[in-house]
């Protein structure tokens, strides 16, 4: 699905990522754990096209995509943000639509009733012609993760998705993606919900100053990390 | 008192009904509104490309020569009177051409708005926030589809009231004209001068009509914008 070749960031003399190496094949679920700062939203953004990489390639399907075959494909890799970045000037109908028409992947009227179809499963259909602004937090990232779902794509990136969130919606946010993992999507998910990351990942990736420590499945990494960086990580998150 | 009173209204009388001297404001009046209302649409359309041709480039890096020359124009147009702007396009640009005058202060006052209405409508656009273009960028959303479905609207909404100032601002530089011959209000009221001796009331007269064209505009402004507050 994806693959990574000896990929560096840097943003002018800040050097964020530092070759990275590394595969992801479909299917699996992979959550990226790491300190603030460790260069985890930037690897996401490198994934899928977000930013421009300094060296190194990436494949997405087998296409390069800092070629425009491979930013065709990147298509299929869609995004929810730790801000939700719903279009504010939509309604949740609106934005959960817009994508797909524009990209003529169905008519108006059948992604209407996809749309609608999608907003029962997560029980706003009641909300669908309001604004974003009259949505919670957790209405909002759902809505969000709706609107990236409505695009069929073949793999979906995760960056904090509930970091923004109060304590009480977050759950259902959760909810929500382990259903969808229930499907079969590949999903990349950068999170600090460490109680989720044991159960809902196949594979564990710890980050640290631009450069994956470990990798391995959730057992490995949460039970026997290797590393005494990640052993402090744990230590610290385990205390808060 | 009586006899000033008399005397104000002869003074009324002869700058305003005589010889049928209301006829010149009503002129002065209709040019004033073509002129105003010709270029500030001008203004809109060039302001408008402008702003996205240096966000296009911002964005993608490229139409690097376009991003230049807009850069340049609005640092011109800036940095510069706008009555020398009028001068240059009437005595320099359009000299050896036969074309109506009024045209000539169609094109300087909409050249000179865009550079504002640019720099207005690219505020706009930076106070949508990076979030929603890398949402509709994720998406598979195009550039173009991108600024018209979701920042474009936004940007325009948040920015409207500054339009509405850059409106009445242009509305009331558009008095400039007279310099070179095109008979607005105020050069009709100086024409009304010339003949009664009386500066008074052809001034006052002038005046009490761009008050209510200000008023009649931000009125106007004020309602759209209301209307226009459906999110958020
Ligand atoms: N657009 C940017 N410009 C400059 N520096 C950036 C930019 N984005 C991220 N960085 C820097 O890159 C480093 C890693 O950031 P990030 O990938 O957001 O880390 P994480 O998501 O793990 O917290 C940080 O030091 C951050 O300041
Ligand atoms: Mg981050």
């Amino acid at each position: 699905m994806f693959k990574v070749v000896g990929l560096y960031k840097n943003f002018d003399e800040v050097k964020v990522l530092k070759n990275i190496n590394l595969e992801i094949n479909k299917g699996e679920r992979i959550v990226i754990i790491g300190p603030s700062g460790s260069g985890k939203s930037t690897f996401l953004r490198c994934l899928n096209g977000l930013e421009t990489v300094t060296k190194g390639k990436v494949y997405f399907e087998n296409k390069d995509i800092s070629k425009k075959d491979g930013r065709e494909t990147l298509k299929k890799c869609g995004m929810v943000f730790q801000s939700f970045n719903l279009f504010e000037n939509q309604t949740v109908l609106q934005n959960i639509t817009l994508a797909p028409i524009k990209n003529k992947l169905f008519d108006k009227r059948i992604a209407k009733k996809k749309a609608m179809e999608l907003l029962d499963k997560i029980h706003l259909k009641e909300k669908a012609n309001v604004y974003p602004s009259d949505l919670s937090g957790g209405q909002k990232q759902r809505v969000a993760i709706i609107r990236a779902l409505i695009m069929n794509p073949d793999v979906l990136l995760f960056d904090e998705p509930t970091s923004a969130l109060d304590a009480e919606m977050i759950e259902e946010v959760l909810e929500l993606m382990k259903e969808v993992a229930k499907t079969g999507m590949t999903m990349i998910v950068v999170t600090h919900e460490l109680g989720f990351a044991k159960e809902f990942a196949t594979r564990v990736i710890f980050m640290n100053e631009g450069k994956i420590i470990e990798d391995g499945a959730p057992d490995e990494i949460f039970n026997h990390p290797k590393t005494e960086r990640l052993q402090t990580f744990l230590g610290k998150i385990k205390k808060v | 008192m009586a006899d000033f009173l008399n005397s104000i209204g002869d003074k009324f009388y002869q700058s305003f009904i005589y010889d049928d001297r209301y006829l010149y404001f009503l002129d002065g009046l209709k040019y004033t509104i073509i002129i105003a209302l010709f270029s500030a649409l001008l203004g809109v359309i060039i302001g408008a490309i402008v702003a996205l041709i240096r966000d296009y480039n911002k964005e993608h890096k490229r139409l690097l020569l376009l991003k230049k020359i807009a850069d340049i124009y609005v640092y011109i147009i800036r940095g510069t009177p706008t009555l020398l702007q009028l001068m240059i396009l009437y005595y320099v640009v359009f000299k050896s051409i036969n074309i109506n005058v009024v045209i000539v202060g169609i094109l300087t006052f909409g050249i000179n708005s865009g550079a504002y209405v640019a720099e207005i409508i690219r505020a706009g656009f930076d106070s949508v926030g990076d979030g929603q273009r890398e949402a509709a960028k994720t998406l598979g959303l195009s550039y173009f589809q991108m600024m018209k479905s979701v920042i474009f609207p936004q940007a325009i909404q948040k920015v409207f009231p500054a339009l509405g100032n850059e409106a009445i601002t242009l509305l009331k530089e558009t008095s400039i004209a007279g310099y070179i011959g095109i008979v607005e209000l105020i050069k009709a009221s100086d024409i009304v001068s010339s003949r009664t001796y009386d500066y008074f009331f052809p001034l006052i007269i002038s005046a009490v009509i761009y008050l209510f064209l200000t008023f009649l505009l931000s009125t106007i402004m004020k309602k759209v914008e209301r209307r226009m507050k459906r999110y958020v």
